[in-house]
């Protein structure tokens, strides 16, 4: 319990300085929010050069609180839950615009994550415990070139041949546009229908990652002295792969899994803008772009929190999976 | 490797796990693919669909006077009092039928139309317009046109409204006549006009919203319209699209019928897909320039900037920076239909640059006393060298090849040349500040060239937060010309300034034209025809709001194919 404590200290601690990196980073560049948005107005027609003045006022940015001011205002936001309003998207505030893209982020992500780790481990377990054969020497070289190979080259690939050209596959949006979103059979086969090309192109893409890892892993595990001594015992060979080498072997991967859950948050920019899916990497892109503190702030937070919890996750999980850590612990 | 004989006999389970997995996924989107055929539910109805932005999800945003208006708020719901066309100039009264400016031009007096309804079925009354423009008076983020920096009244009397300014003021038009008009029924309670989001809009107009999602927006024909008659389009489908490429495809598979996206690959990719249906239109504002800092005491010399604009090769500019999409700069800075701008000693045809010259540029800096040195540069009686630094956006790549060219154009022409490429948002600020030698860059535009050349050449714009006088340039009979235009409101003493102003332009080359900036116009006849062209530029096309309000024009002119 007291280790939970201390862990818990740490990472609140992480967040703390991750905020205040956040906080004072974008604030350091120049140019402010209004002038960007003047400029874009000015490209569209006769704008008047009052309006850079209107915008400043309406962003209430140029102002004369001193940062450390500014900072202190924005802690208290944060702990009252108010993330503040974006810039970008002028007058909706950030809580809005991350709550309307982020359930398209998290069900395409967690659901490619959750796959691709699943299959990958998979394929290393086997191919480790086949190592040196027709299969490992295939699988791992082919694994190895998707590896290898952009991603923005294949998710074009995939938009034009099987989205555009062969017309298999839409290759934009996140669903029929003209169907109305809710929970109806319609609209959910169709949301399905669109979220394949992502999926696929980046389950393709990251499951040669965990599939290497785990394989490198399962490798070293194998030569341990307990597994040839449960081969000797006669063990069936499916309980030696699984309980005795990948149980061991595994966990490396399970610290990358839990990152990889916790970067979800932050979208997939390339996807989103390959294959124009909605998501709330193209929103801190944007956000990014046009300085828009408080959503790029917003978005960075949701990251930083998601990315702690996940370790924090991890940390308990470790337990669970290896006795040895359980045994430190309490000594 | 002593654990290599461990693995028993071959056992396929994980294999075909993974293989079973994967046909699943097959037959699943062959499933999938066969529910997803029913394409647009068109029948009857005629859905017109436009990408009239590219970047993210939407967020609700419906007010008129946010700066990030949704698509189709601007012209299909609310109207304008008088939509002017910032390619010809003509105006076209919207719900004004007319205005008048008292002999003083200090008085303007608009003539509501009658016989208008809100979509929700109440009247609009000049009472509407009034109520309007004293909200953005008494919200100043909202009145974007700056317009109570002049205006000191606006009242209703009857079916007129009656604006009254503390000087003359007919510069202001154009920003008055673009105000979009909100019903006061539904707005007096809404507090700052910017901030309100506006989740059901009643406007005049003639599309009214019919569903809002972030991913795609969608309105339909206003049956209460004052022109119905002319609305062909049932329906019209704002789709979020995430790139240029995602636009060009939905474009070339007539999926979507109307866009305005910037493409090196427009032809290859759009119109050579189905050339009988896929036009590309772009429409030229103002020109592209580079502009000299005049405190550089090199720049500051004609001759310098002559021998510069001299050596460009504007054409390569325009072939291989712009694909083709640009073209060359007049040296008036006019583009072309607007050669009533012209000096008559032009005899109403627009001037070119002509082609590159290298020997005219090296002519008129030796004439000017500049002397080449060892390194093929020139420099003047001190030793000072022509080197010059041209600061660009990094990310603006047309930009960036084109100054390329430049780079080559100079060096020929005996004038060193180096790109310093910056943010954007450098970019910007160094502009203002003066800080550089040479920047590329576009510039303001409306219904006349005034509102181009006022915010680059006024003297009174060259230092502060947001300066537009970039340059620097500082002249007295500029400014006399810029107060004649602004002072009167008689067209044709108007034009005589512009004249005046297109002559110093070509003549004393305050700024370096290079080519004419476009708005960007996609539009596919498949579904829907009667879109503007060169020879019929009824409105700028681009399928993104334009200030003055085009998208509307467009709308009442197309019928479906």
């Amino acid at each position: 319990m007291r280790h939970v404590i201390r862990r818990i200290g740490i990472y609140l601690l992480a967040i703390w300085a991750a905020l205040t990196i956040n906080f004072f980073l974008p604030r350091l560049a120049p140019g402010n929010p209004a002038e960007i948005v003047y400029q874009r107005l000015s490209q569209h027609g006769a704008v008047s050069p009052a309006t850079l003045k209107a915008l400043e006022i309406e962003f209430g940015v140029n102002t004369t609180d001193p940062l450390w001011v500014q900072y202190i205002a924005y802690l208290n936001n944060l702990l009252h839950g108010n993330l503040g309003i974006s810039t970008n998207y002028f007058p909706n505030t950030v809580t809005q615009i991350i709550g309307q893209d982020i359930k398209w982020t998290l069900v395409l992500l967690t659901v490619s994550v959750v796959l691709s780790f699943t299959l990958g481990t998979l394929i290393g377990i086997v191919v480790a415990w086949r190592r040196g054969t027709a299969l490992d020497t295939v699988l791992s070289s082919v694994m190895t070139f998707f590896y290898s190979i952009l991603y923005p080259w294949l998710a074009l690939m995939a938009v034009y041949f099987l989205g555009y050209t062969l017309g298999w596959f839409p290759f934009a949006d996140g669903y029929d546009v003209t169907l109305t979103p809710g929970w109806n059979l319609d609209f959910l086969l169709s949301a399905a229908y669109h979220a394949i090309l992502p999926a696929l192109t980046l389950i393709i893409s990251t499951v040669a990652g965990w599939m290497l890892t785990m394989r490198n892993s399962m490798i070293t595990t194998l030569s341990e002295d307990y597994v040839l001594l449960a081969q000797a015992k006669g063990l069936r060979s499916r309980r030696v792969m699984f309980a005795y080498a990948a149980r061991n072997a595994i966990l490396p991967s399970v610290t990358g899994f839990a990152i990889a859950l916790g970067t979800v948050v932050g979208g997939a920019l390339l996807v989103e803008i390959v294959f124009s899916y909605p998501g709330i990497g193209y929103a801190l892109f944007q956000a990014i772009q046009s300085q828009d503190y408080s959503l790029a702030d917003g978005i960075l937070l949701l990251i930083i929190v998601a990315t702690v919890l996940m370790n924090l996750v991890v940390d308990m999980l470790y337990t669970a999976l290896d006795p040895r850590v359980r045994q430190e612990r309490s000594a | 490797m002593t654990s290599a004989s461990f693995p028993p006999r071959s056992r396929w389970v994980k294999g075909k796990a993974t293989l079973l997995a994967l046909s699943f996924l097959v037959v699943l989107s062959l499933v999938l693919a066969a529910c997803g055929g029913s394409s647009q539910g068109k029948g009857s109805t005629h859905v017109l669909t436009a990408i009239c932005s590219v970047g993210g999800s939407y967020t609700q945003n419906m007010s008129p006077f946010s700066p990030n208006v949704n698509c189709g708020v601007d012209g299909l719901v609310y109207e304008n009092l008088a939509y002017v066309n910032g390619v010809t100039g003509q105006e076209t009264p919207m719900l004004s039928t007319g205005h008048q400016f008292s002999s003083d031009n200090k008085t303007l007096t608009f003539t509501i139309r009658d016989g208008i309804k809100w979509s929700d079925g109440q009247a609009f009354s000049a009472n509407d317009v009034a109520f309007t423009f004293n909200m953005l008076k008494q919200y100043p983020d909202a009145d974007s046109g700056g317009l109570w920096q002049q205006l000191s009244s606006v009242t209703a009397q009857g079916a007129s409204v009656v604006m009254t300014f503390t000087n003359p003021a007919p510069t202001l038009l154009p920003f008055i006549e673009q105000t979009y008009i909100v019903p006061e029924h539904l707005w007096s309670s809404v507090g700052d006009p910017t901030k309100y989001v506006n989740p059901n809009p009643v406007g005049t107009g003639p599309m009214k919203l019919k569903s809002f999602d972030a991913q795609v927006i969608k309105y339909v024909k206003n049956p209460g319209y004052w022109q119905a008659d002319k609305v062909k389009v049932d329906e019209l489908d704002y789709p979020v699209v995430n790139s240029n490429d995602t636009a060009l495809l939905k474009m070339a598979s007539h999926q979507a019928d109307w866009t305005g996206i910037f493409s090196a690959a427009l032809q290859t990719a759009f119109v050579s897909k189905d050339s009988a249906h896929n036009h590309v239109y772009m429409v030229p504002v103002v020109p592209v320039q580079i502009v000299p800092n005049l405190k550089n005491p090199l720049l500051a010399q004609l001759p310098v900037r002559q021998a510069i604009s001299a050596a460009l090769d504007r054409t390569q500019m325009s072939t291989s920076g712009e694909a083709g999409l640009e073209q060359p700069a007049s040296p008036t800075a006019l583009m072309p239909g607007q050669e009533k701008y012209l000096d008559a000693s032009y005899n109403g045809k627009l001037p070119d640059f002509g082609a590159a010259n290298a020997a005219q540029a090296g002519t008129i800096l030796e004439g000017a006393g500049f002397k080449k040195g060892s390194d093929g540069i020139y420099a003047d009686a001190q030793g000072h060298k022509l080197n010059f630094k041209v600061t660009v956006p990094g990310d603006f790549s047309d930009y960036v090849q084109d100054l390329q060219i430049a780079q080559q154009n100079l060096q020929a022409a005996g004038i060193g040349l180096t790109l310093n490429k910056v943010s954007d948002d450098d970019w910007r600020a160094d502009r203002s500040s003066h800080n550089f030698d040479l920047i590329m860059t576009g510039g303001f535009f409306g219904p006349t060239p005034y509102y181009y050349l006022e915010p680059l050449l006024n003297s009174s714009h060259i230092s502060g937060a947001g300066a537009t006088n970039w340059a620097g340039w500082n002249d007295p009979q500029t400014d006399q010309l810029l107060k004649q235009y602004a002072s009167t409101s008689d067209t044709a003493t108007q034009i005589q300034a512009i004249q005046g102003l297109t002559t110093i332009m070509a003549t004393k080359l305050p700024v370096i034209p290079v080519l004419d900036a476009i708005q960007f116009f996609e539009y596919s006849t498949a579904n829907w025809t009667g879109w503007p062209t060169p020879e019929n530029p009824y409105a700028i096309g681009s399928a993104y709001q334009l200030a003055a309000g085009d998208n509307e024009q467009v709308i009442l002119h197309l019928t479906p194919a």
